[in-house]
């Protein structure tokens, strides 16, 4: 069953997807439902942490996009939105990395205003 | 130097050519308790103002109610069986309850959650309870839903609050009805919607989005080097024109932008359109169509980045290579508003895309932000400027202008006349 949405199998609970373990420690510390709530994870997290989420996931991304290919968009559940909501994380930390060199925009209050009411479809 | 080179390095004539003064402008609009009543009065209960696209009320019996901050009105607006969009007082004439409390859905009748009225979706009343107990004077005809008026041009819904609108929205959009007219608005139905209630006057707000003199120092590490360069640092404009009491300008890009080769994730959205972003290459058969109307880069320019349409008063239709987007500003009081930008986007088919378009709505977020963290800093200083007045430059036409649509529709008498 390398492939299994299903969330436990025999009473055990699969994280993510099997050949993913080596991204378990990120689970649920990155896992957010929204795009908003992924912001608001990597906006709250250190550099040092931001950066470390960002070098592991890029590394795996490949992988992780490959995997992920033959599954249907709309109907991600389990392991696989999981490993997916990592994927998506990551988004958000090559703001942080790639823009800004810092957790978030410069001169940008903490917390602030702004949010997204709704994001992309479907919404993961 | 070429003649596009000069055009960024001496100073340009786009104030003179929308007819306006090159003076300095008042700041007061910008704070005063006294002008943001007069800007109720005269301008948003007499003006046309822009509420949703026609996409959020896709079939007969949708409906959404929206709020239109600033006047205590909250618009219930349905889509009828005869395919009318239509906008009511979500208020019961029984006694004044709201009458649909959920902000969308589908429904061919309402009914009052207080004493249980029931109403059509096209606004007549159906049902009394106890009706018997009501006495001869109330006429059932005359106790549907009060009608807000409504049109909708391209997609676009409008209403005005004046009992009886003295023009009708054609009118009313005058030549940006034509310059505008026939775009093929892609990914309409599937909207990225960000809000913010601001510390800071509407017009601070809207005027942060209606030029580009900031983008190199706001938007240094998010922007800056996609609409600036060598050729033009300062990112002038290269384009503005009125459209009656409405205008467009045209950003300036630039067509050497590379993607910085440590940006590893940004590359992922690249897709070996040589370093342009994904969504913003698009070469399908509507991108290639939505690009091919005569208002988006309308000089035909290959230093353009996108067109912002600014309708009167709080719309913004920005235009970039391969979508449209929106920005609405609504006063609260003299110094808040209500933001609101809707990204319209084609709905992504495959992972790879949802992630994408992540990345995209994740960078769209941090510039809006750097735009919106900056504004307090502003509406802070206007407040308690020594000289009462700014200064405008060339590339910041658009503000000028819409000031002095401003002032204009809060001293003439008539709409008429504020049109003119
Ligand atoms: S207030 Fe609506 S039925 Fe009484
Ligand atoms: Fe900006």
């Amino acid at each position: 069953m390398v492939k299994s949405q299903a969330d436990d199998t025999l009473g055990e609970v699969i994280v993510l997807p099997e050949g993913f373990e080596d991204l378990l420690e990120f689970v649920p510390g990155w896992i957010g439902e929204t795009a908003q709530e992924r912001w608001d994870l990597r906006a709250a997290k250190s550099m040092d942490e931001i950066r470390y989420f960002y070098d592991r996931i890029l590394a795996r991304s490949n992988d992780i996009l490959a995997y992920l290919e033959g599954c249907e968009l709309s109907e991600l559940k389990g392991p696989c939105l999981r490993l997916f909501q990592l994927q998506l994380a990551l988004a958000q930390a090559a703001m942080s990395v790639e823009l800004h060199k810092q957790p978030r925009a410069i001169n940008s209050p903490w917390p602030h205003q702004v949010q997204i009411r709704l994001g992309p479809a479907p919404v993961y | 130097m070429t003649a596009v080179e000069h055009k960024f390095t001496g100073r340009g004539s786009l104030t003179e050519g929308f007819g306006l003064s090159t003076e300095p402008l008042p700041l007061k609009p910008y704070y005063s308790r006294e002008f943001f009543e007069l800007e109720q009065k005269m301008i948003f209960r007499r003006a046309w103002l822009y509420v949703c696209r026609a996409e959020e009320l896709p079939e007969p019996g949708s409906f959404v109610v929206k709020t239109i901050h600033g006047t205590g009105v909250e618009a219930l607006i349905t889509h009828t069986k005869a395919g009318r969009i239509q906008a009511y007082y979500n208020s019961c004439p029984h006694r004044g309850s709201i009458v649909v409390k959920e902000s969308a859905g589908k429904a061919s009748r309402f009914s009052c959650p207080y004493h249980r009225w029931t109403f059509e979706n096209t606004g007549e009343l159906l049902g009394v309870p106890d009706e018997e107990n009501f006495f001869q004077s109330m006429d059932k005809k005359n106790c549907g839903l009060a009608k807000i008026a409504t049109e909708v041009w391209e997609g676009w819904v409008f209403i005005n609050l004046s009992p009886e609108p003295e023009v009708g929205l054609k009118e009313y959009l005058g030549p940006a009805k034509d310059y505008l007219s026939g775009i093929l608005y892609r990914g309409a139905h599937n909207p990225v919607v960000y809000t913010a209630v601001l510390d800071s006057n509407w017009k601070t707000a809207s005027d942060a989005f209606i030029e580009s003199y900031h983008i190199p120092h706001i938007h240094k590490k998010t922007i800056g080097t996609t609409f600036a360069s060598r050729l033009n640092p300062y990112s002038r404009l290269i384009g503005a024109r009125p459209l009656g009491i409405h205008r467009t300008i045209s950003l300036f890009g630039n067509p050497e932008y590379a993607i910085d080769p440590d940006a590893r994730v940004e590359a992922l959205g690249s897709m070996g359109q040589e370093g342009k972003s994904v969504i913003a290459a698009d070469v399908s058969e509507d991108a290639v169509r939505f690009r091919a109307h005569p208002a988006i880069n309308p000089d035909r320019s290959e230093h353009w980045s996108m067109d912002i349409n600014q309708i009167f008063p709080h719309l913004h239709i920005d235009t970039g290579p391969g979508s449209f987007w929106t920005h609405q500003f609504w006063p609260i009081d003299e110094k808040t508003c209500f933001y609101e930008v809707r990204f319209y986007i084609e709905e992504a088919r495959t992972i790879q895309e949802r992630f994408l378009q992540e990345l995209f709505i994740c960078r769209v977020g941090e510039v809006v932000l750097e735009d919106l963290s900056n504004l307090q800093f502003t509406q802070r200083g206007i407040e308690n400027s020594g000289t009462g007045v700014m200064h405008l430059q060339d590339s910041e036409v658009a503000i000028r202008h819409a000031l002095t649509q401003v002032l204009k529709w809060t001293r003439a008498q008539t709409v008429k006349e504020a049109l003119a």
